[in-house]
């Protein structure tokens, strides 16, 4: 609309511009040939001197309405005669008098020559009143067109709106609903044969297309979906029934079958029972609960069972009468059906059970198609079956395992306990002799008597080492938490050892942090660790020391042992925390030891919530680290 | 429009600056001008306007004879249209005394000295394509075709166009329109 009545104003504006502009060349060359025709037929009276006569042939001019004034001159430039609108004949006007009007006025002057001779001028001038008028005219047919047009176009728009832009608009209307709620089965409706009805068979078209693939996506997403959830399922740690019936569900979901069953086959194979189910009402399954088919009369299970491959059966080709369960099974409803298909459940080449499917309901028959789909369902729940039964067996294993552990943890510490009391009683009385209580002993009886006492602490160490390590493992081991001071422990533990180190001639330096915050833990426990880590340090050195550091950062107390020994393989760094083992089982005769110290250690500075660990390469020596919390304000869980 | 209006004056005076150069016989408007001045111009003018048949102007023929008969000396500013070029031919003025020499003039003023011999003038040019002016009363109903009048000392002139007709000679209906026409 706007569009139409810019060009319309343009092309309107174009043209009246043109006529204006030719009409006004046009008037000027009227103007002129007026003025010829009135400068020839004033030749004579300029010839002969007659103003009257000229002024008389001006006169003529009254018939034109545009003309405003004309003047005659004689050659030298004095006016002659001259014509004025609506005035008087003026036979001998006045100098002034022929001066152009100005504004608005189009004026024309000429020579008048007579055979070949200028005698005068002529000079006419003229109003633009009818150039006006015509721009008027112009104007007014103008509006008149605009609107007339206007009208007819509107009208036409509001034609034209039923037969094109209604059904675009309707076309607009349902690309937009569908886009919105991305529906794709809106169609949009045909009312005419013409291009847009072309336009709106094609747009239907298209959403027919899209239709079809969003179905096609929407089914494969969903089948993606249950297999996806199918595998997460497995996963979870959930009962076998539990796995098997989302198994289950997640293939109703996929296949158009009524009813699924799962029966599993007993230990022994000679029987089955039905394990897990789908689409069965609650009253339906419970027919199928607690209840043992003998294998033999499980009818086309059995056959399923011996021939390992999947039964179909359906209207054409029906379980045939000896197939079928027979009393006190026969009331088994799910599976007096035509429709019905037995898959046997094989995982690592063993049968595990059976799998049945039928469409007793709903009557439908059971496609091959789904019957290979169901086969991938089966292989799941086969493996899920076989697994369960695999983690029973290792579950029970742990089990026994367990308690066996236990009673072994008791035994020692009982033992442990019952050893201590005659070794106590052996020890007192051997430091009583050696006192001389019981008079002088003879120096070679005091020699034997030191062995004694020697093997006899040595023996009540590892008593006491089994002790802990028993009591540890059968969580019994209490720490006592108390203030301690890290530096002083650090100081104990190598004032305590120093003699043995410089008996082998070992350099044994404590390197403690000057400001270590207070320490809260088991000091005697840590003590312990230390003691056992700086014993062993010694112990492993033929030459060189034996350094003890202790640090806090973060929270944390880091203390590390080093020593210049012969060095731990990295394929013992982790044996040697375990328990009775030596990073070299030949040197436990040599060095003596119970291969317990690392063990205990670690439960130790495990129940402080520490951490120890060894960084140590075969010839360079070896460094024992371990972090321990600076406030320990509970015992950590057992480990 | 000013422009338009602007361009017209320029056209004007340098059409007016024209004339001034070009020169101009007589000066009709001054009133100082000899009457003989201004019979010279209108003589000028009255060739301009008049037809003579083929006989007695042939194409060929370069000059029209302008005659005057009688008038010594006050007819003397006659012979500034001497030479003067009309249509193509130049002007040549005769002095002539005898009636005779009439028949060779393509125009005959004839002054009004010569009133006494103008029936024989008359009777001598019947019939031959002769424009007659004179200056006399009587010269109209004599049978001539131009007369000079004097009204409010200003020169007009009186015209018998039936005289011109039978002179063969065609006269400009602008010549008429400015003259006083007289029938016979």
């Amino acid at each position: 609309m706007i569009t139409s009545t810019v060009t319309l104003l343009l092309a309107g504006g174009a043209y009246v511009t043109y006529d204006l502009v030719t009409s006004r060349r046009a008037m000027a060359r009227d103007l002129l040939i007026l003025a010829e025709i009135i400068g020839t037929n004033s030749t004579g009276a300029l010839a002969f001197d007659d103003p009257k006569a000229g002024a008389a042939t001006l006169a003529s001019l009254q018939a034109e309405e545009h003309i405003v004034s004309a003047c005659l001159y004689v050659k030298g430039g004095t006016l002659f005669a001259a014509y004025h609108r609506g005035r008087a004949r003026t036979d001998a006007p006045g100098g002034d008098e022929c001066r152009l009007s100005g504004a608005g006025h189009l004026a024309v002057a000429r020579p008048i020559v007579f055979d070949g001779e200028a005698i005068g001028i002529i000079s006419i001038e003229s109003d633009l009143r009818a150039f006006y008028s015509r721009l008027m005219r112009y104007a007014s047919i103008g509006v008149v067109v605009m609107l007339a047009s206007s009208v007819v176009g509107w009208l036409l728009s509001i034609k034209l709106q039923r037969v094109i832009s209604g059904p675009m608009l309707h076309l607009v209307q349902t690309a937009r609903t569908v886009s919105d709620r991305m529906d794709y089965s809106v169609r949009a409706v045909k009312r005419t044969e013409d291009e847009v009805g072309l336009l709106i068979d094609s747009f239907n078209q298209m959403l027919t297309q899209i239709e079809k693939r969003d179905a096609a996506l929407t089914t494969l997403s969903n089948n993606l979906d249950q297999l996806y959830r199918l595998s997460t399922a497995m996963q979870e740690p959930l009962s076998l029934r539990e796995h098997l019936t989302r198994v289950l569900e997640a293939a109703r979901q996929v296949v158009a079958i009524d009813r699924f069953s799962v029966w599993a086959l007993a230990p022994g194979g000679d029987r089955v029972s039905a394990l897990a189910g789908a689409g069965f009402a609650t009253d339906e399954w419970k027919d199928f609960e607690n209840i043992e088919i003998p294998l033999v009369e499980a009818g086309a299970m059995y056959k399923a069972y011996l021939e390992g491959a999947p039964l179909v059966f359906n209207e054409e080709n029906p379980l045939p009468p000896e197939l079928r369960l027979r009393p006190p099974y026969a009331d088994l409803q799910a599976i007096r059906t035509t429709r019905f298909i037995v898959i046997p459940m094989i995982a690592r080449g063993q049968t595990v059970g059976l799998f049945t499917a039928d469409n007793k309901r709903s009557r439908e028959p059971i496609l091959s198609s789904t019957v290979d789909l169901l086969q991938i369902f089966v292989s799941h729940a086969a493996v899920a079956i076989e697994n369960a039964r695999l983690f029973h067996e290792i579950e029970d294993k742990g089990r026994q395992l367990e308690i066996a552990s236990r009673h072994k943890s008791q035994f020692l510490a009982n033992m442990s306990h019952e050893l201590r009391t005659p070794l106590n009683a052996v020890l007192g009385y051997t430091e009583l002799i050696l006192d001389d209580i019981f008079g002088e002993v003879p120096p070679q009886i005091r020699d034997t008597l030191e062995r004694t006492r020697s093997s006899g602490l040595h023996l009540l160490g590892l008593i006491n080492d089994v002790l802990d390590l028993s009591k540890i493992e059968a969580g019994h081991l209490v720490l006592s938490l108390g203030e301690y001071s890290m530096g002083e422990v650090v100081h104990t533990a190598v004032s305590s050892l120093r003699s043995l180190a410089e008996e082998k001639h070992l350099t044994l330096k404590p390197v403690a942090a000057p400001y270590l915050p207070p320490g809260k833990g088991d000091e005697r426990r840590i003590a312990q660790v230390l003691l056992n880590l700086v014993g062993n340090a010694i112990k492993f050195t033929e030459v060189g020391q034996v350094t003890v550091e202790a640090t806090a950062a973060d929270g944390s107390f880091v203390v590390s042992v080093s020593d210049t020994g012969s060095g731990i393989s990295p394929a013992n760094q982790q044996k040697i925390f375990e328990e009775f083992q030596q990073a070299d089982s030949s040197s436990t005769r040599k060095k003596g030891g119970t291969g317990l110290g690392l063990s205990i250690a670690r439960r130790i500075i495990a129940l402080h919530g520490g951490r120890i660990w060894v960084e140590s390469s075969p010839g360079h020596g070896s460094t024992f680290r371990f972090t321990l919390p600076v406030r320990v304000e509970a015992q950590e869980e057992s480990r | 429009m000013m422009a338009a209006r602007r361009l017209t004056r320029v056209l004007a005076a340098s059409l007016l600056a024209a004339g001034v150069q070009a020169g101009s016989p007589v000066d009709v408007q001054s009133q100082t001008v000899h009457e003989y001045e201004i019979k010279a111009a209108f003589l000028y003018n009255f060739v301009k306007f008049v037809e003579w048949p083929k006989e007695a102007l042939p194409e060929a023929s370069d000059t029209i004879t302008v005659c005057v008969l009688g008038g010594e000396p006050s007819v003397e500013p006659l012979e500034s249209i001497q030479g003067k070029i009309v249509r193509g031919r130049r002007l040549s003025l005769r002095r002539i005394r005898a009636i005779k020499d009439v028949e060779s003039c393509h125009v005959l003023f004839i002054s009004s000295s010569e009133e006494s011999r103008l029936p024989q003038v008359m009777q001598n040019l019947h019939g031959s394509a002769v424009l007659t002016v004179g200056e006399m009363d009587r010269f109209i109903a004599s049978g001539g075709i131009i007369n000079f009048v004097v009204e409010r000392n200003k020169v007009r002139f009186e015209i018998n166009p039936t005289s011109a007709e039978r002179a063969r000679l065609k006269l400009s209906s602008q010549l008429l329109g400015l003259a006083r026409v007289v029938r016979q």
